[in-house]
């Protein structure tokens, strides 16, 4: 009940915030906020429930970034098309890399999946004839739902948010299915949840398919909220930001990753001042947030943190 | 003889992406951790080795500077051990990756700030002319290099096989309970293996600059990918391997930029990671391990 009185409070307060707060500035980080907590939710269903690290996710927010840009400038379709085009198509090519990549464990993964993500950039740096090269793709179209065009920063942060939420919402509903306590198991212990009949390959392919599908949209919204791209944007830097996003909201809860994409993207823009400061204070945070909250923010003391 | 002089220049970009790979492929070795930010201890130590090198002392005769710089990237990486991976001795090994990206965040801006984004030019002087024998041309900074690869990989291959310490390295890597009930302190290990390790990047840091005479802070970030592609390449914890495949990288990279097209010259690390991780997770020289799973 009191869970429930909570919950309430929190989307009363996000529904007000744009009402109250008019300030175009801090709208356009609450929407951005919302789009890489998007991102860092997908993320967190690989590193947080089955505990696959991939260090390249920017490439495939960048493939779906990409994709609905190109189909809406060069396709010249409407965004609908391109935003489910995103999620296809991403989905498609982490459900392919997932195939061969997932006999891969650990760190070994981690570092296939950020050859992944550095290869992805230089594809989007170096195809010219399709990506434009380093010039960027200017003048994607803002979102456009049917016949509501959502070309306010308000009207943006009230899409992404509903989007937000319920992809929580579904997340909420699969890390409790049988689906998600195959997750969980396989991360706990792989060879048990074999030995227990669970089929970890297909788990694994499921989960990297539909990780990389929400970075798709994520990508996609980015895309048309920012109405410019370039390859830049989806950097191997990014994806690490990415994961510490993940790391240190606290990988094993659900609003871990929302609040660490949340803190991460408001923290440096706070700090514009201090724009020459800016990454390094990222670094001694991140530093600082494992030394004294390995599990972090929101996650809970585990028998694995710390203890000598 | 164009072909040889290209293979040369191979063998000797190739030999400072062994050194990198060879530190690289010790720390992973003892403990099971992809150190992600070794090539910014590379980048750090150089940006600090050209402003006491350069600006602290004048122009230092080479060989003092490589000691230099050996010893300034084997304090830093010791540093960062103690800093970002000390305290995560027994947590998932996502932790201390991720500290590792902290910390590598960290040199990289610090480099920014202290010596600014750009790039940043100078010039050590090896002190040999090129070379010229039987119509090949051999500039002397590659002999140079190829020289201290050798020599450095000699010392480094006999204190790790040959002395008590280089045994209690290989002690922990193999099995580092046993080793510690065998009177080993393994912190103390790691340690030394962090101190080595780093020391060979540090060198490299100083071979780089002679070649190049340049460098910027992102540098680090691109020369630890090409070190851990040669690991990978040869065989994560692999000595031999790390070497074989630094040479191999630098060779690769070298054709591909005189025979196809220079622009791919970076495109061929990552092509080598993926592939050899596909199709030979333990690399060409890497002993096939028990898989779980």
């Amino acid at each position: 009940m009191r869970k429930k009185i909570w919950l309430v409070v929190a989307l009363v307060l996000l529904a007000l915030f744009p009402v109250v707060v008019t300030d175009l500035y801090i709208q356009r980080i609450a929407v951005v906020s919302c789009i890489f907590a998007i991102l860092a939710s997908s993320l967190g269903i690989l590193v947080g429930q089955v505990r696959l690290v991939s260090a390249g996710h920017a490439g495939f927010f960048g493939i779906g970034a990409y994709t609905s840009a190109l189909l809406t400038t060069k396709g010249e379709m409407p965004f609908l098309v391109g935003f489910i085009g995103a999620i296809v198509l991403t989905a498609l090519v982490g459900f392919l890399f997932s195939l061969p990549v997932l006999r891969l464990k650990g760190h070994y993964l981690a570092m296939a999946t950020l050859a992944f993500g550095i290869i992805t950039q230089m594809v989007l740096l170096n195809w010219e004839s399709l990506t434009n090269g380093p010039n960027g793709i200017p003048g994607i179209p803002y979102a456009a739902l049917f016949f509501l065009d959502l070309d306010t920063d308000r009207k943006m942060y009230y899409f992404t948010l509903i989007l937000l939420l319920l992809i929580l919402w579904g997340l909420h509903r699969l890390y409790q299915s049988p689906v998600g306590r195959a997750f969980h198991l396989i991360r706990e212990d792989a060879v048990a949840a074999a030995a227990l009949g669970v089929h970890t390959v297909r788990f694994k392919v499921i989960a990297f398919t539909l990780s990389a599908g929400l970075a798709g949209l994520a990508g996609s919204l980015f895309a048309h909220y920012m109405s410019f791209i370039n390859f830049d944007t989806f950097s191997p830097l990014e994806s690490f930001m990415i994961l510490s996003m993940v790391v240190v909201g606290g990988m094993q809860t659900l609003l871990g990753p929302v609040l660490g994409a949340v803190l991460l993207t408001s923290i440096p823009e706070m700090l514009r001042e201090l724009s020459d400061y800016r990454m390094l204070i990222y670094g001694v945070v991140l530093v600082l947030v494992l030394l004294f909250r390995p599990q972090g923010i929101l996650g809970k003391n585990t028998r694995k943190q710390l203890s000598k | 003889m164009v072909i040889i002089e290209q293979l040369i220049n191979g063998l000797a970009l190739g030999g400072v992406y062994a050194l990198i790979a060879l530190g690289f492929t010790l720390i992973f070795g003892v403990l099971r951790l992809f150190h992600i930010s070794h090539g910014d201890v590379f980048m750090f130590s150089g940006y600090v080795m050209v402003s006491i090198a350069i600006f602290g002392f004048g122009n230092l005769p080479f060989w003092i500077v490589l000691i230099l710089a050996m010893a300034i990237a084997a304090l830093l990486g010791a540093g960062v051990e103690r800093i970002a991976f000390l305290p995560y001795r027994k947590s998932e090994e996502i932790i201390p990756l991720i500290s590792g990206i902290g910390v590598s965040l960290i040199l990289q801006n610090l480099a920014m700030l202290i010596w600014g984004p750009g790039q940043f030019n100078y010039k050590l002087d090896v002190g040999i002319r090129d070379l010229s024998f039987a119509g090949i041309q051999i500039t002397g900074i590659r002999v140079v290099i190829l020289l201290t690869c050798v020599v450095i990989v000699l010392l480094f291959n006999y204190w790790l096989f040959r002395t008590r310490t280089g045994r209690a390295v290989r002690a922990t890597a193999s099995d580092p309970q046993t080793a510690s009930m065998m009177g080993i302190r393994p912190e103390w290990i790691i340690l030394i293996t962090f101190t080595v390790g780093s020391s060979l990047a540090g060198a490299a840091t100083a071979l780089v600059g002679a070649l190049y005479g340049a460098i910027y802070p992102s540098l680090g970030f691109s020369m630890g990918l090409k070190a851990f592609a040669a690991s990978i390449l040869g065989g994560l914890g692999s000595m031999t391997g790390a070497i074989v495949g630094g040479l191999l990288l630098g060779i690769l990279e070298v054709l591909t930029a005189s025979y196809i097209n220079v622009a791919l010259q970076d495109a061929v690390a990552m092509a080598i990671v993926i592939g050899v991780l596909l199709l030979r997770p333990n690399g060409i020289l890497g002993k096939s391990v028990e898989e779980k799973l």
